[in-house]
């Protein structure tokens, strides 16, 4: 079901908008996803979901940019950015996560998040 | 007003225009409640209500429950966040904590660590906000409605009401007696109902009969029990056993029907004195009443 | 210098500690203790014991005064509460009801 992808031309490997997967994806290079997606995308590169895709997967991704609806959770190596217009459901844990105004997100935010010293996280969960 | 990006966002570097600030030496401890813009650059814990803007900057930190129209965060804050209209975590923000917002901009190096939803803040809060600050100590609404609106939110950990109390009501325990009584019968077809139990669901009432007993009559007799509650003895009603026209029934006549039921009604400490006797839960389809002392 | 400042329409009930001057033009309520020096503002209302280097008072104070250099009651305050400084100044028109300690 997971076939590694690779592209010799160099070009991302692109999901169409008229395109639905079912299924896991994995993969070692960028992707872009203008269709829909069900299942999970484990990629060690960046994935970048286009305004009218439809994502409902869970990610583990090096970095993702979401322009389009994602439902899922996300964990990222590097980044997270939610762009504007993009709406997102799912926790999100990166060391770097980005939401623009205009995004529409309900979800946790996991980040590493150094407190000064002498302030007590207080655990509200 | 603070000078707003172009998206009408208020922005970290807007003029300062605001008359409350606090400085990085102070500490407020205690609630903070307010119709203008604050910028802290100092510490506040506890509770933060405001019908403007809030700003953190970088050295500020509230430890506290933040309640505003915007909040522009570039310090620390540990501690839910509402707003109105808008929440910016900075650069240099560092939030531990939810945040409630129908917009939320987090820009590239902010640290975060929460939940953020952007459903509409509850009328809960904005009136809670509107009291606070118009300088009555925050009152019993505002657990409210931040109570309220974590509820809205679909918040699994957040304990349901306690409803539990009133939902169930413990029935009397009704099968301690038997127990010291003498040993009960083998054929018992339901020997669960006998057992002492500490608390007996309200469901359980049903099973305290033999088993092929017709529902009717148990009814009735779960509802005689409940009426005789309040003492801690147990008190087995069933027609068939402790029906005080003590003619023995044969083997195919029927139970005492429902109607025949209330008529019995036995004082409690008549049956507490008929219990330590030989309670008999009688074989399938056959019901004999034995005379008990 | 920095300073802290309480706009008009705030309220403040708890504790209020710090370094450096305080400025009230709302309302205080608890506990006041900032080490260089505060002013209340006409309009501004403290319902707190407070304690200072210098405290100045235009507007209305009620609870105890503790000023380690110098207590001011500027015209038109009024103050109710004791004071405690080593130099008091009560200007016509301030209206005080409480003892004075000058710690003679």
């Amino acid at each position: 079901m997971a076939t590694p992808v690779s592209n010799p031309a160099g070009a991302p490997c692109n999901i169409g908008p008229r395109i639905a997967i079912r299924g896991n994806i994995s993969g070692e290079e960028d992707l872009v996803i203008e269709g829909r997606v069900e299942g999970s995308i484990a990629l060690t590169g960046h994935l970048t979901i286009a305004a009218g895709a439809v994502v409902e997967a869970d990610l583990e991704v090096d970095s993702v940019d979401v322009h389009g609806q994602l439902e899922g959770d996300v964990i990222a190596a590097t980044t997270i950015t939610l762009h504007e217009g993009c709406r997102v459901a799912g926790n999100l844990r990166a060391p770097r996560v980005v939401i623009t105004d205009g995004a529409h997100f309900k979800g946790g935010v996991e980040m590493e998040v150094q407190l000064p010293g002498g302030i007590q996280r207080q655990q509200r969960r | 007003m603070a000078t707003k990006t172009r998206n009408n966002l208020p922005s970290p570097e807007s003029s300062a225009e605001v008359a409350t600030h606090i400085g990085p030496g102070t500490r407020v401890v205690g609630r903070l409640s307010g119709q203008e813009d604050v910028r802290v650059h100092g510490t506040i814990e506890g509770s933060v209500r405001l019908a403007q803007t809030l700003y953190i900057e970088p050295e500020g930190v509230a430890l506290a429950e933040i309640f505003a129209r915007d909040v522009v965060v570039s310090g620390t804050v540990v501690g839910n966040i509402h707003a109105e209209s808008a929440v910016v975590l900075a650069a240099t923000a560092r939030v531990v904590g939810d945040i409630r917002s129908p917009r939320v901009s987090v820009e590239p190096g902010a640290a975060f660590r929460g939940s953020i939803s952007m459903e509409p803040v509850d009328a809960d809060a904005l009136e809670a906000e509107a009291t606070a600050s118009r300088g009555s100590s925050a009152r019993a609404a505002d657990p409210r409605g931040a109570i309220s609106e974590r509820s809205t939110h679909g918040d699994a950990r957040r304990p349901a009401p306690a409803r539990q109390q009133q939902a169930v009501r413990l029935p009397p325990r009704r099968a301690q007696a038997f127990t010291a009584a003498a040993p009960r019968p083998t054929t018992t077809p339901d020997p669960r109902a006998w057992a002492p139990r500490p608390t007996t669901p309200p469901a359980s009432l049903t099973p305290a009969r033999p088993a092929p007993a017709r529902p009717a009559p148990a009814r009735q007799a779960s509802t005689r029990e409940e009426r005789s509650d309040g003492e801690d003895t147990i008190t087995i009603r069933h027609p068939a056993i402790h029906s005080s026209d003590d003619r023995p029934r044969r083997r195919n006549e029927a139970l005492p029907t429902a109607a025949a039921t209330t008529v019995i009604r036995e004082s409690p400490t008549e049956e507490d004195r008929k219990k330590p006797a030989r309670p008999r839960t009688l074989p399938r389809g056959k019901h004999k009443v034995e005379r008990v002392d | 210098m920095a300073s802290t400042v309480i706009g008009s329409s705030i309220v403040i009930d708890g504790e209020v500690s710090g370094e450096e001057q305080l400025v009230v033009h709302g309302t205080i309520k608890g506990r006041i203790s900032v080490r260089d020096s505060l002013v209340v503002e006409n309009g501004g209302v403290v319902e707190a014991t407070v304690e200072s280097t210098t405290i100045t008072v235009n507007g209305t104070v009620n609870g105890d005064i503790s000023a380690s250099e110098r207590a001011e009651l500027r015209p038109n305050c009024t103050v109710i509460g004791d004071i405690r400084a080593p130099r008091i100044l009560i200007a016509d028109g301030a209206s005080f009801k409480g003892s004075v300690d000058m710690g003679g």
